[in-house]
């Protein structure tokens, strides 16, 4: 179906409320979204969210993000070829049911005890509702800091226990960790002793509240200029 | 002797381990980079490096709490990708809000005029005031149409039949024409 002109206004419409979208507490997690469009929610909360992206469009734009990172492989083309398939004839269903019984006792005899599997992405820098803060950086993109005036700063947030700044490199070593209560902190010389010139660092914050939550801020580049480098 | 063999040894099997850990470290990172890449909007391509960074930090955090962890499948690093993206995107624009001047942040992208932005914002309202008085398998598939979808995709998604999706998102598209017709908003 190719979209006409009229229906190009249509798409164009249905897109452009996302930008002044905020997420709602009864929202379904960004990670719930992705789990949906690739398939992993069963059938019925896979419409239980499609019938929620049809009022909300910050969850729709989340959904939207998530197709371009679907797998290529169209569907149609999928149903085309398996239709014509030789063991849609029924004579072969006796043969592949056998087949399927040795497999999964070969399967369930090899399977390890317990899967490890990985962890929900937990995220505590989801931006939800209108009254959540976020941690702004000050210190531009990619700025190149004097190793010995090597100072990060950010903007304050309310109710904050304290704030951890990590700093790492691109092998995920981290550089330095520090925490303060204030809103700047001077990394000390010797933490970047070891740093080349062009070497890119990133920095985020991480605000701890008092009821122990955390909202960490974006991650930024910075390098660092070494005091004896006129560069 | 032994005792410097054994350090040798030791030290030999640490190397490894380390290169193999700078190894997995860069596959993550290029499978990261290529999904950034893939969704990235252009009014964020100077950030990408940040956001890779910020993703393999998610990863490296997460990893932590699984002990004996084989190996991290891509769908799991797609997932992250997914998420710091559509974070740094909400994050940007709540940034250009609360900023005075927000043109410096948006000045690649082809901003609407305040006219267009109002009428398109009233659009899109009656668009989802239309699909709220829809018949809920009609608006399922509209919707799912309006998000990209082709119609196997959509039977797939909502576990209908081909012929099933393709009905209610002809009819659902109809009513919508209508609804919002009625509304005083025709595609001309």
């Amino acid at each position: 179906m190719k979209p006409s002109e009229k229906e190009d206004k249509l798409f164009e419409a249905w897109r452009n409320d996302a930008e002044a979208a905020r997420q709602q507490t009864e929202c379904p997690s960004d990670a719930e979204i992705f789990d949906a469009v690739m398939l992993k929610l069963p059938v019925r909360r896979r419409r239980e969210i499609v019938m929620h992206i049809s009022r909300c469009a910050a969850c729709a734009e989340s959904w939207r993000l998530a197709i371009e990172l679907q797998p290529p492989a169209e569907v149609s083309d999928i149903a085309q070829r398996t239709s014509r398939l030789p063991w849609r004839n029924p004579q072969i269903w006796g043969l592949a049911a056998a087949a399927s019984l040795v497999f999964m006792i070969g399967v369930i005899w090899l399977m390890p005890a317990q899967d490890p599997g990985f962890p929900e992405i937990i995220d505590s820098t989801t931006l939800r509702g209108d009254n959540e803060p976020a941690i702004q950086l000050e210190i531009p993109d990619a700025a190149r800091l004097m190793a010995n005036e090597f100072e990060v700063r950010w903007g304050a947030v309310q109710e904050i226990e304290e704030y951890r700044v990590q700093i790492t490199n691109s092998r995920l070593e981290t550089v330095f960790v520090g925490s303060t209560q204030t809103t700047n902190l001077k990394v000390p010389l010797s933490a970047l002793s070891m740093i080349q010139a062009d070497e890119p660092l990133y920095w985020h914050v991480s605000a701890i509240r008092k009821d122990g939550s955390t909202i960490r801020s974006s991650t930024q580049t910075v390098f660092v200029r070494q005091a004896d480098n006129p560069e | 002797m032994c005792i410097i063999d054994c350090h040798g040894a030791l030290f030999s099997w640490l190397m490894i381990t380390r290169m193999a850990e700078h190894e997995q470290v860069d596959q993550i990172r290029q499978v990261l980079q290529r999904a950034i890449v893939r969704i990235c909007p252009d009014w964020l391509k100077s950030s990408r490096d940040d956001l890779v960074q910020n993703a393999m930090l998610k990863i490296l955090e997460n990893q932590k709490l699984v002990e004996g962890n084989p190996g991290i499948k891509s769908s799991y690093l797609y997932k992250t990708a997914h998420s710091v993206m559509i974070d740094e995107i909400r994050r940007v624009r709540r940034r250009a809000e609360s900023a005075l001047d927000d043109s410096e942040l948006f000045e690649d992208s082809n901003c609407a005029g305040p006219y267009q932005s109002a009428l398109g914002q009233k659009i899109s309202i009656a668009l989802r005031e239309c699909l709220a008085r829809m018949a809920e398998s009609r608006c399922m598939g509209v919707t799912l149409h309006l998000q990209g979808h082709k119609i196997p995709d959509i039977a797939r998604l909502l576990g209908w039949r081909i012929k099933q999706a393709d009905n209610n998102v002809y009819r659902g598209l109809a009513d919508l024409r209508r609804c919002l017709k009625e509304k005083g908003f025709e595609p001309t």
